[in-house]
């Protein structure tokens, strides 16, 4: 069973099915096949190493140093070893088109923080083609079933600490099936949407991460979020943190704040924008902190004076999505700000995707330790899929032979009954999305872009405050296909990874990639991931561990705090 | 303003409810509906993902058109009351939510799934086929689409004829026919073929009027159409 289906979990579905043809594979997703997820809202493109002079080590040198240098060495080697193959699998047995040079080769652009041309794309919507031809060959594989429009709930154990499969939600009739599954993959692509600004897709809501630590399978990294600088700010949308792509400060837009002064001179005088992502968000940030933001409580992006024409040619698609929301991007100043983008952290997995619980497997944005603190724009889409895609190969062989497991009816039925228990409830207290905005707001605030322990002490009282509230908040309306029941299971979920987020936070003591303290500006020499882990009634516990450099060491002429990312 | 939405669940008659939405600047029809269903009606179903117009999952029908509901400001919208109704074409499923199935059975029923070719599969190194080529640029102005469905939605032959594919899986199968990697073109030249497909067209264009990604399968299907001829006259590609 595959719960998911974005890169990961549609790589790992063709993969389990073309490795066992036999083999029954259900994939469980939220939405639709194929347009739930943010896969398909990648803009920029899948790194992979295809030409010399780039290399593969040069691609495990970019991703560790991006991620200052806590990745999991084995992780980042599999996922820049198998990248090219996954690559070429996209274009020849699933039908992908990448954009190309003149003479027929695929097109590799440079990308910020890596040092060869190595990101491969097509135009600027690289996911929708992804996403459509990976649907397009699930559909036609007999053995593969798509429940759409359902969720798992709950992750079932067999009794003996393994997971025997889950319990899944009909989103549309609001009825319960527990599917029992020899092995499970959590695919579900975090999704830091715990915060006010959100880049990624609204559908999220951190949902593997939630079952995970309920069933007992530690985390790692999790105070590792990036923010992408320039979110699109629409005042009373849903629009608003949608990306406008860096290439806009690469081309030499400028960011003003509110007083029309160019900021970044006072944050980094020598790169000014084109200085890295990570700290030109911050800067953003700390000028709305400090009252100098737009009038919406943005800065604005400026690239009027390259020209309209260039503007026009060069930046179509963002042109476009400005133009929707009657902002003029060739021609006048558009606001933006920082906006929530993607979990780093995630579940701990070998190099397999197993992860510490037997029967329980994790790919793509859901699992941690690939991109370390801060990851590369490209890497993305290229984790999901070759990390998929493993899971796929792996799962299908790890169920030969395994009995399919029984699961306890009762906690089948405790699970059901707790999930029912707030439809119809009488309403009173604090209602459901004012809880949301609470959550929203205060991770933005104290556990966003700029951290410290007291905010963190007070963010850790909020969130566990809105996680006592949520459980009791009323849901009006029956099962069947209803919004609001749905967002009282995914704010649960969001409570959940917010509290490992804000905990992980203040565990890390240092500032390092993505996770700035100002009460700890400086990276520390030590180098160690956050780990946690849940699930029994001893409660959470919490410990670092170091990291493995197993393939490279830090070079002293080499800064980790320099990173550039993309999408 | 008023809003007024089609609702409809599985026993009760289908009926035009009517809200008063507090319009903000900037508001789309997707952020009214959203507002509409946490703060005034919890009961109010519809669907949409990402948000930003790439997932396709909110196309409705606003004030008769189909339109992606995220990237419709409602200022943009004519004055008075808006109406928003669930895509056409499809089985409704509850309110504003369709069931999407039939677009993806007529994809399936007219082959409009990449096969590998012969050499692709042998697949240790990437077709070499040039971004200037003839082949890739006819492509490139057909395959960005989000499986919205609104083409489906504002075709009339569609309506009339069950079994006409569709504009949608009609781009899909004019894609993969100019694709030199695809090693299906025999069966899908056949299966244009048949009656109720190519000829059905009668080029109204609603398709590329609606669709939100600036594709026109009216063009993709004229193509086909030159296709087949060329064939069926023994001068065309195979």
């Amino acid at each position: 069973m595959i719960l998911g289906a974005g890169g990961a979990g549609l790589c790992a579905a063709l993969h389990a099915a073309d490795r066992s043809p036999h083999l029954s594979v259900t994939v469980v997703v939220k939405g639709l096949l194929g347009r739930a997820g943010c896969t398909r809202m990648v803009q920029g493109g899948y790194n992979a190493v295809l030409a010399s002079p780039d290399s593969l080590d040069a691609h495990l040198l970019d991703t560790v140093a991006g991620g200052g240098w806590i990745n999991d060495q084995e992780l980042v080697w599999s996922l820049v070893t198998h990248a090219p193959g996954r690559l070429l699998e996209l274009e020849a047995r699933y039908g992908c088109f990448f954009d190309r040079h003149p003479d027929g080769r695929i097109h590799q652009k440079p990308f910020a923080g890596q040092t060869h041309d190595r990101t491969v794309h097509k135009g600027d919507l690289t996911g929708i083609e992804i996403m459509n031809r990976l649907t397009e060959q699930v559909w036609i594989r007999p053995s593969l079933r798509a429940l759409e429009e359902h969720r798992a709930v709950e992750l079932l154990s067999d009794g003996a600490g393994r997971v025997g499969g889950a319990l899944v939600l009909d989103i549309r009739r609001g009825t319960f099936t527990a599917v029992r599954s020899r092995a499970t993959l959590l695919a579900m692509g975090g999704g830091p949407t715990m915060y006010r600004v959100i880049a990624c897709s609204a559908d999220k809501a951190a949902d593997g991460i939630a079952l995970a630590l309920r069933a007992g399978a530690p985390v790692k990294d999790m105070e590792m979020v990036q923010f992408h600088p320039t979110g699109l700010v629409v005042p009373n949308s849903l629009m608003t943190g949608a990306l406008l792509e860096e290439g806009l400060r690469g081309a030499g837009g400028r960011l003003l704040n509110g007083k029309g002064e160019r900021f970044m001179s006072r944050y980094d005088p020598e790169r000014m924008e084109r200085s890295t992502r990570d700290l030109v968000a911050r800067a953003c940030f700390t000028e709305v902190q400090e009252g100098l933001g737009s009038p919406h409580g943005g800065v604005w992006i400026d690239v009027s004076h390259l020209g309209a024409k260039l503007v026009e040619t060069n930046f179509r698609g963002m042109v476009k999505r400005c133009r929707d929301f009657g902002r003029d991007l060739a021609r006048e100043p558009v606001e933006v700000g920082p906006t929530a983008h993607f979990m780093m952290g995630g579940v701990v997995i070998d190099p397999s995707c197993r992860t510490a619980v037997e029967g329980l497997f994790a790919a793509g944005e859901d699992a941690g330790g690939v991109h370390g603190a801060n990851r590369l724009g490209g890497n993305g889409v290229a984790d999901s899929t070759v990390f998929g895609g493993i899971a796929g190969d792996v799962m299908a062989e790890w169920v030969m032979g395994r009995a399919l497991p029984r699961l306890s009816t009762h906690a089948v039925e405790a699970a059901e009954a707790r999930i029912l228990e707030p439809l119809g409830r009488a309403e009173g207290g604090e209602g459901l999305y004012a809880l949301q905005q609470r959550l929203r707001d205060v991770m933005w605030e104290q556990v966003g872009l700029v951290r410290q322990a007291s905010g963190l002490m007070a963010a850790l009282r909020e969130i566990e405050d809105i996680g006592q509230r949520a459980p009791r908040a009323a849901v009006p309306g029956g099962t069947a296909y209803n919004l609001a029941w749905q967002d009282w299971l995914n704010l649960q979920n969001q409570v959940a990874a917010a509290w490992l987020i804000a905990r992980s936070a203040l565990e890390r003591q240092e500032s390092r990639g993505s996770h700035f303290r100002r009460d700890h500006a400086n990276t520390g020499a030590e180098l160690y991931s956050i780990h946690v882990v849940g699930g029994d009634s001893a409660g959470l516990r919490i410990w670092k561990e170091p990291t493995r450099l197993t393939r490279l060491a830090p070079e002293a002429a080499r800064q980790p705090t320099c990173v550039e990312v993309g999408d | 303003m008023v809003l007024r939405v089609f609702r409809w669940s599985p026993g009760s008659r289908e009926r035009l409810q009517k809200y008063w939405v507090k319009a903000r600047h900037g508001m789309t029809v997707l952020d009214a509906l959203v507002e509409l269903q946490r703060n005034s009606d919890a009961t109010l179903a519809f669907r949409y993902a990402c948000r930003v117009g790439m997932c396709g999952s909110c196309a409705m029908v606003v004030n008769g058109r189909e339109r992606w509901a995220c990237r419709t400001l409602l200022s943009n919208l004519a004055r008075g009351p808006v109406t928003v109704r669930p895509l056409y074409q499809f089985p409704l499923i509850r309110d504003l939510v369709v069931d999407m199935a039939p677009m993806k059975n007529k994809m399936l029923e007219m082959k409009a799934v990449f096969v590998p070719g012969r050499r692709a599969m042998a697949g240790d190194e990437f077709a070499q086929i040039g971004s200037r080529s003839r082949e890739r640029r006819a492509i490139d102005a057909a395959i960005e689409c989000i499986g919205c469905g609104m083409c489906v939605s504002a075709c009339t032959m569609v309506g009339h004829d069950p079994r006409f594919p569709g504009p949608a899986a009609l781009t899909r199968v004019f894609t993969l026919q100019r694709d030199s990697r695809d090693g299906a073109h025999a069966g899908r030249s056949l299966a244009v073929l048949a009656e109720d497909v190519l000829t059905r067209c009668h080029g109204q264009a609603n398709c590329t009027a609606v669709c939100p990604m600036e594709i026109s399968p009216t063009d993709s299907i004229l193509a086909l159409r030159r296709r087949a001829v060329l064939r069926l006259l023994g001068i065309g590609p195979r």
